[in-house]
C-alpha cells in the first residue's frame, strides 16, 4: 500500500525570462516504510519538488498542479489553511537543505524541538518529555536540551534538526541533503541514526541528494531527476546494478569509488537551462548515445514491475 | 558599462524618474538662486527692519483674492524722482510738487500709507514739506507737514540731508496725520470722532472710505497724494520720493509679521537645503566609510579606538552638544552642519566595518593576497566596490535625513540666524502664534518644501534601490 | 629531488577568547613536517577542523606560523615580511573552495583573469588580453572571449572553478594550493575539473597540494596522500596503498566511512567512528586519536605521543602500533 501517491505534479517559478519548469510532469509513490532516493544534479529541481509537496511556496509561482495523495487523501484539495493545520509537519515533515544552520541562535535547543508540538496545541510538560526522548533517541546527550545551537557542533545540529521533524510523528519525512554540510564520519553517524529511525519507527521517507552512494545508505528505490522530469525509477538494484537511461549511468560513472578499480568519468556540459530546455529529450545534448528520434520527447518505457526510463533507446525495434 | 546600465535601469524605475525630476528642480531653482541673490542675504536683506518696512504685515498671497470674493487692496508703490509741477512764487523761492494720483477699486482699504524722501540739499533755509491727500470725492485733507531740519553748529552750506538714510514717514500711524484726519472727519465728514479713538481703528478707513450706517465703507475712485516741497534757493534740490499703499494681500506667497516677502525667503531656502543636505551627507559619509573600511581591515588597536570612540559619540545625547556648541561659537550653519557629520558617522561606521570583516573573509579578498596584490590595492579594487551601492544608498538616504535634522534643529531655535531656510521660516511662524491665527502661508510653504526635498531625495533611494542592490542584480 | 615546499616542524596556534579573562589557543597546526617534490601531488585529507585549510595557508605564507620553517625551494620564507615576497607571491597560487565567492561578483571575468598580471606589472594590455584569453582557452572556457566578459553570477560552479584555475595559473606559479577545489560542485563534474588540473599539471609542471575530506578523489588524482587530524600528520605514504592498506587506525575508520553506490549498503550499518572530534583548544595527551581509536591500549598510547615514522619504504605513520622498521 503507497503511503504516497504524487502524478503530474507541475511547479513552474515566473520570471523576468518566463517561466521556470522546476518541478515537471513528475510523478512516482512511496510505500509504506519505504525511502526513496531522488538524485540528480544541482538545479534539476530537487528542492522545488520537496517544497511542491509540502506546499511551502514561493511567492513568483506561476503554476502548481497535479495530484498528491498521502494515505489515499488527495492534498491539493484541501485549502491553505487545512494542510497547515493537518497535514503539514503532521503527517508529512521535512528537514530542510543547511536546516542546522538556520536554527535559531537565541533559543535553546530543546525548545525548538518542542516548538512544534506546543503550536499544534499539546501541553508544555509534555511537549518538553517529548523533546528529551526524542534527543535521546537522535544520540544526543541530555544537557543539549537548554543548550544554544552555536554550542553544538554540526553533526549534533543535524541531529537535533531531524529530531525537531519527529516531533509530531509524521508517517511521511523529506530529507533535503541532510548531511552534505557534513565530514564522512559524522555522515556516517547520521546516516546510521536515519537507518534506525526508518527501522524502528517505520517512517517513509523522500530523501533528496546530488550524491548517488550515499542515497543508497537507506534508499530502497530512486527516482532520478534530470531538468525537472523524472528520467528513471526503479528499484536499488536496478537504479544501482542496471541503470538503464543513459543519465543515470553517467551520473554512477562519474562517482568516485575508492574500492574498485574504475577511473571516475564525468558528465560533460553543463545541466540544461530550466526556461528554456533542449526540445526532444532534455539531455541531449550531454548524452553519448542521442540518435535521431532523440529531437523528440521521449516517452517513459516500463522495463519491469518495478523500472521505468524516459530514454528513446528503450524503443523495441520495429 | 555598468554605470550606464544602472543609470538606465534607475530611470526605468518609477520613483527614480519621479526623483531625478524632482532633484532637477531643486537644481535649476537653486542656481538661479545662487546667481542673483547676494552672499549675505541673510544679514543684509531678510534680518534687516528697513528693508522690509513698506511691505504689509502678515497679508496672504494675492492670489488668494480668487477666493475671497471681495476685492482685496493692491501693494501700490509709486515713485517719482521728478516733480510733476514747479510753483515758482516771489524771489527766488518755489514750491516742487509732486502728485501720487491712484486709482482706488478695492474693497478694503490699504493696510496702511507711508511716504518715503531721499536725498535734499539746501543752501540756507530749511525746506517746508507738505502732503495732502486729495479724495475722488474732491475733499482733501492736509496730513502731514514738516521742515528738514536745519544746520547744525559748525555745519556748511550746502547741507545734506535724507541722503544716507532716506526719511520714512509711516503716515497711516503718524500722530499729526491722525489728528488732521480727526479734524477732516468732524469738520468735513460731520463725524464725531477724536484723535484718541482714531488712532486705535486707524486712519485709513476714514481716509478711503464715506460714512455709514456701520462704520465705513471704501469710497473708490481717483485719489492723488499731492507732496509739495518749498525750496528757496535756487540750489536747492529733492532727489525722489516715493508713497507705498499698503496691501491687504501680498506677491506670490504673501509677507510673515516683519512683512518679509515670503518668496524670497523659501526661495533662498532651496540652495541652503541642497548644500545641507549634499555637504552633510557626503562628508558623513565619506567619514563613515573611511573609519569602518579602516576599522574593520585594519582591525587591531586601531580597530578598538574606532569602535570605542563611536561607541561614546552614539551615546551621547545631540541636542545639549548643540546647545553647548552654539554658546561657544554662536549659532553657525555649519556648526551645525559638521555636529550632523559628527554625530551620524558612527551610525555608518558601524555597518561598513561588519561588511568590510564579512568581505574580507570572502575568498576573492584571499585570493588577491595570494597573488601579492598590496593592501591598499585590496581595498580599493575588491572591498571598497562591494560597500559602495550601500555607500550610495547611504548617502542619499542621509541626505533628507540632514535637511530634517537642520529643520528641527532651527525649529528649536539653534539655526544659524544669517542663513534663512526653510526651518527657521517655520520656526518664526510658529513663534509668531502664526498656527493659532490662521496664518497657513507662512506654515505650509516651508513645511512642504521640507517635505519635498526630503520625498526627492527618498525617492531617489527607492530608485537605486533595486538597481544597486546585487541580490536583485543576481536574479535577472 | 629537492622539494619545491617543504613544512619543517610547522605549528600554527590560534589565540581564542574564551569569556572575558581567558584566552585559550586552538592549535590548529601542531607540529606538521612536509615535503612535496617538484612535479608531485600531494593530497592531503581529513576531517573539517583537522587544520588542512590553515596548513595550506601556511604553506602560501598567508598566515606566518607561529614556529617551524617553511622553505620554498630552499629558501626560508617562514618569516619573511609580506614586503620581502613579492617574488614568492608570483611563483606560488591558490585555486578555493567555494566557487561562489572566490571570484569578486564585481569584476568581469576578464578582470578577474587579469588581476595578478596587473598586480605584478607583466606585460602591456593587449599582451595581458592574450594571455587572459589563452588562459581561458586553456581551461576550456570557450568561445573564450564571450566567457571573458562574463560576471561571475553568469556561470555554473563548474565554470567558475575553471576561472578559479585560470586566475592562479597566470603568473605560470611552480606551486599550486587547491583546497576542496571541486566539494563544492556537483558529483558530476567533478572529475572534469580534476582532469583538468591534472592536464594543466602536465603541461605546466605544477607541483600541487590538493586538500580534501574526499579521500575517494585522493585516490584518483594524488600521488601521495597525507592524512591529518587535530593538527597533525598520522599517516603519508603512495595514494594507492594507502586507500588499500591503510595503516593508521583514523585512516582505516575514514576509508571505512566511504559509502559506494552499493545497493546493499542499506541493509547494513555503515561503520563510523564514536564521538566527534575534539576542539582544536583542547587536544587529548598522548595520541590524540586515542579517545576515539578501537585500538586504543591503555598504558601506552595516553601517555606516550607517538612521533611519524617510517614503517615501509615511503610509508610514514604515528601509531603505536607499528614498531619504527629502523629501531628495529
Ligand atoms: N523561487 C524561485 N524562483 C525562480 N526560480 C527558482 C526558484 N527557486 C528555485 N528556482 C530555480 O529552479 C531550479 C531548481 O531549483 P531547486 O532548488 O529545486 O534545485 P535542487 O535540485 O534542489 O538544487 P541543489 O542541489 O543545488 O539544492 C533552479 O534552476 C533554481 O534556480
Ligand atoms: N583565524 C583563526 N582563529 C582561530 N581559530 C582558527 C582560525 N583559523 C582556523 N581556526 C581553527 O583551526 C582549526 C582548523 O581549521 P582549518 O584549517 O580551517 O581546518 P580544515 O580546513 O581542515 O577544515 C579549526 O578548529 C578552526 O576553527
Ligand atoms: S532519449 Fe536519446 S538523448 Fe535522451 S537519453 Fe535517451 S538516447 Fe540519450
Ligand atoms: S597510538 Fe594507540 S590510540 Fe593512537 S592511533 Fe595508534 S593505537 Fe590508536
Ligand atoms: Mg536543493
Ligand atoms: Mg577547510
Amino acid at each position: 500500500m503507497a503511503i504516497l501517491e504524487v502524478d503530474s505534479l507541475r511547479l513552474y517559478y515566473s520570471t523576468e525570462r518566463g517561466p521556470v519548469r522546476a518541478v515537471d510532469d513528475v510523478s512516482f509513490t512511496i510505500g509504506e516504510g519505504e525511502a526513496l532516493g531522488v538524485v540528480g544534479e544541482s538545479g534539476c529541481g530537487k528542492t522545488s519538488l520537496a517544497s511542491a509537496l509540502m506546499r511551502l511556496l514561493p511567492r513568483n509561482l506561476a503554476s502548481y498542479s497535479g495530484s498528491v495523495k498521502l494515505d489515499g487523501e488527495e492534498l491539493m484539495r484541501l485549502s491553505d489553511e487545512e494542510f497547515r493545520s493537518r497535514v503539514r509537519w503532521k503527517k508529512m515533515a521535512m528537514v530542510f537543505q543547511g536546516a542546522m544552520n538556520s536554527l535559531n541562535p537565541v533559543l535553546r535547543v530543546g525548545f525548538q524541538v518542542a516548538e512544534p508540538l506546543i503550536a499544534s496545541g499539546g501541553s508544555g510538560e509534555e511537549a518538553k518529555r517529548t523533546a528529551r526522548e526524542l534527543l535521546h533517541q537522535v544520540g544526543l546527550p541530555p544537557e543539549v536540551y537548554g543548550r544554544f545551537p552555536n554550542e553544538l557542533s554540526g553533526g549534533m545540529k543535524q541531529r537535533a534538526v531531524i529530531a525537531m521533524s519527529l516531533v509530531l510523528s509524521p508517517a511521511l519525512l523529506i530529507l533535503d541533503e541532510p548531511t552534505s554540510a557534513l565530514d564522512v564520519s559524522v555522515q556516517a553517524q547520521v546516516m546510521n541514526l536515519l537507518k534506525r529511525l526508518k527501522r524502528e519507527r517505520k517512517i517513509s521517507a523522500l530523501f533528496i541528494t546530488h550524491d548517488i552512494a550515499l542515497a543508497s545508505d537507506i534508499c530502497d528505490r530512486f527516482a532520478v531527476l534530470y531538468s525537472g522530469q523524472i528520467v528513471e525509477l526503479g528499484d536499488a538494484d536496478d537504479i544501482l546494478i542496471h541503470p538503464k537511461h543513459p543519465y543515470t549511468q553517467k551520473l554512477l560513472s562519474s562517482t568516485p569509488r575508492l574500492r574498485s578499480e574504475s577511473e571516475p568519468e564525468f558528465i560533460p556540459g553543463v545541466p540544461p537551462d530550466l526556461v528554456n530546455p533542449p526540445s526532444g529529450c532534455r539531455f541531449r545534448p550531454r548524452c553519448p548515445y542521442a540518435f535521431e528520434p532523440c529531437t523528440r520527447d521521449p516517452p517513459i518505457y516500463s522495463l519491469s514491475a518495478s523500472q521505468a526510463s524516459r530514454c528513446w533507446l528503450h524503443q523495441s525495434p520495429p | 558599462m555598468i554605470g550606464r546600465g544602472v543609470l538606465r535601469d534607475f530611470l526605468k524605475t518609477g520613483s527614480g524618474r519621479m526623483g531625478s525630476l524632482f532633484l532637477g528642480t531643486l537644481l535649476l531653482v537653486s542656481v538661479y538662486v545662487a546667481a542673483t541673490y547676494p552672499l549675505d542675504f541673510g544679514t543684509r536683506s531678510w534680518r534687516n527692519p528697513a528693508v522690509w518696512a513698506d511691505y504689509p504685515k502678515s497679508a496672504p498671497p494675492a492670489w488668494t483674492n480668487v477666493f475671497s470674493g471681495s476685492r482685496e487692496a493692491e501693494q501700490q508703490v509709486l515713485r517719482l524722482s521728478q516733480p510733476t509741477q514747479v510753483l515758482t512764487g516771489g524771489g527766488s523761492g518755489r514750491t516742487l510738487a509732486y502728485e501720487f494720483g491712484t486709482n482706488f477699486q478695492s474693497d478694503v482699504p490699504p493696510t496702511f500709507m507711508s511716504f518715503t524722501l531721499s536725498g535734499v540739499t539746501f543752501q540756507d533755509r530749511s525746506p517746508v514739506v507738505t502732503v495732502t491727500l486729495l479724495r475722488p470725492d474732491q475733499t482733501q485733507v492736509l496730513l502731514y507737514s514738516f521742515v528738514v531740519r536745519g544746520p547744525a553748529a559748525g555745519e556748511r552750506a550746502p547741507f545734506n540731508r535724507y541722503y544716507e538714510t532716506p526719511l520714512r514717514v509711516e503716515l497711516s500711524s503718524d500722530q499729526t496725520a491722525i489728528s488732521s484726519t480727526a479734524d477732516f472727519a468732524r469738520s468735513t465728514l460731520g463725524l464725531d470722532v477724536d484723535a484718541s479713538a482714531l488712532a486705535r481703528t486707524g486712519i485709513l478707513n476714514v481716509l478711503f472710505g464715506t460714512p455709514d450706517y456701520q462704520g465705513f465703507k471704501v469710497l473708490k475712485g481717483a485719489y492723488a497724494t499731492r507732496v509739495a516741497v518749498q525750496l528757496s534757493d535756487p540750489a536747492d534740490q529733492v532727489g525722489s520720493l516715493s508713497l507705498v499703499l499698503g496691501g491687504s494681500t501680498f506677491g506670490l506667497m504673501g509677507t510673515d509679521s516683519l512683512g518679509r516677502d515670503l518668496a524670497i525667503g523659501l526661495l533662498f531656502g532651496f540652495p541652503v537645503a541642497l548644500l545641507i543636505a549634499l555637504v552633510t551627507s557626503t562628508l558623513t559619509t565619506l567619514v563613515g566609510a573611511l573609519a569602518g573600511i579602516l576599522s574593520g581591515y585594519a582591525g587591531g588597536k586601531t580597530d578598538t579606538l574606532i569602535q570605542r570612540v563611536s561607541d561614546v559619540l552614539n551615546n551621547i545625547p545631540l541636542l545639549p552638544i548643540l546647545i553647548f556648541l552654539a554658546f561657544l561659537f554662536g549659532q553657525k550653519l555649519w556648526v551645525v552642519i559638521l555636529v550632523l557629520i559628527v554625530f551620524s558617522w558612527p551610525g555608518l561606521t558601524v555597518i561598513i566595518r561588519s561588511m568590510v570583516l564579512q568581505i574580507k573573509s570572502e575568498q576573492f579578498v584571499e585570493a588577491a593576497r595570494v597573488i601579492g596584490a598590496p593592501r591598499m590595492q585590496i581595498v580599493l579594487r575588491h572591498i571598497l566596490p562591494q560597500t559602495a551601492p550601500y555607500l550610495l544608498a547611504q548617502m542619499i538616504f542621509l541626505a533628507p535625513a540632514a535637511i530634517l535634522a537642520e529643520a528641527a534643529l532651527s525649529f528649536l531655535g539653534l539655526g544659524d540666524p544669517s542663513i534663512p531656510t526653510w526651518g527657521q521660516i517655520l520656526d518664526s511662524g510658529f513663534r509668531s502664534g502664526a498656527v493659532y491665527v490662521g496664518f497657513w502661508w507662512w506654515i505650509l510653504p516651508p513645511g512642504l518644501l521640507i517635505v519635498f526635498t526630503a520625498m526627492t531625495f527618498i525617492l531617489i533611494s527607492l530608485g537605486l534601490e533595486p538597481v544597486v542592490n546585487p541580490k536583485f542584480r543576481r536574479t535577472r | 629531488m629537492s622539494p619545491v615546499i617543504a613544512l619543517e616542524n610547522v605549528s600554527m596556534h590560534f589565540p581564542v577568547r574564551a569569556g572575558f579573562f581567558r584566552t585559550l589557543r586552538a592549535k590548529a597546526v601542531d607540529g606538521v613536517t612536509l615535503e612535496i617534490s617538484k612535479g608531485e601531488t600531494l593530497a592531503l585529507v581529513g576531517e573539517s577542523g583537522s587544520g588542512k585549510t590553515t596548513l595550506g595557508r601556511l604553506s602560501l605564507r598567508i598566515l606566518a606560523p607561529t614556529s617551524g620553517k617553511i622553505l620554498f625551494n630552499g629558501r626560508d620564507i617562514s618569516k619573511s615580511k609580506e614586503g620581502e615576497l613579492g617574488w614568492f607571491r608570483t611563483k606560488a597560487q591558490a585555486i578555493f573552495q567555494d566557487p561562489f565567492s572566490s571570484l569578486d561578483p564585481f569584476m568581469s571575468i576578464f578582470s578577474i583573469v587579469e588581476e595578478p598580471l596587473k598586480v605584478h606589472h607583466q606585460g602591456d594590455s593587449s599582451e595581458r588580453r592574450e594571455r587572459v584569453l589563452r588562459a581561458l582557452r586553456e581551461v576550456r572556457l570557450s568561445p573564450e572571449e564571450d566567457f571573458a566578459s562574463k560576471y561571475p553570477h553568469m556561470l555554473s560552479g563548474g565554470q567558475r572553478q575553471r576561472v578559479n584555475i585560470a586566475r592562479a595559473l597566470m603568473l605560470r606559479p611552480e606551486y599550486v594550493v587547491a583546497d576542496e577545489p571541486v566539494s563544492m560542485i556537483d558529483v558530476s563534474t567533478r572529475m572534469e575539473i580534476l582532469q583538468l588540473l591534472k592536464e594543466l599539471q602536465r603541461s605546466h609542471g605544477l607541483t600541487i597540494f590538493y586538500i580534501t575530506h574526499d579521500i575517494a578523489t585522493a585516490r584518483h588524482f594524488a600521488d601521495r596522500v597525507a592524512v591529518m587530524y587535530l593538527g597533525r600528520i598520522v599517516e603519508i605514504g603512495p595514494s594507492e596503498e594507502v586507500v588499500k592498506e591503510p595503516l593508521h587506525p583514523y585512516t582505516i575508520a575514514l576509508i571505512e566511512a566511504v559509502p559506494e553506490p552499493d545497493p546493499s549498503n542499506r541493509l547494513r550499518e555503515r561503520s563510523s567512528l564514536p564521538g566527534e572530534q575534539p576542539s582544536p583548544t583542547s587536544i587529548p595527551v598522548a595520541c590524540r586519536f586515542h579517545p576515539r581509536c578501537r585500538f586504543f591500549m591503555p598504558g601506552k598510547c595516553d601517555v606516550i605521543d607517538p612521533p611519524l615514522i617510517e614503517v615501509k619504504k615511503g610509508r610514514y605513520v604515528a601509531c603505536h602500533l607499528y614498531p619504527d622498521s629502523k629501531a628495529r
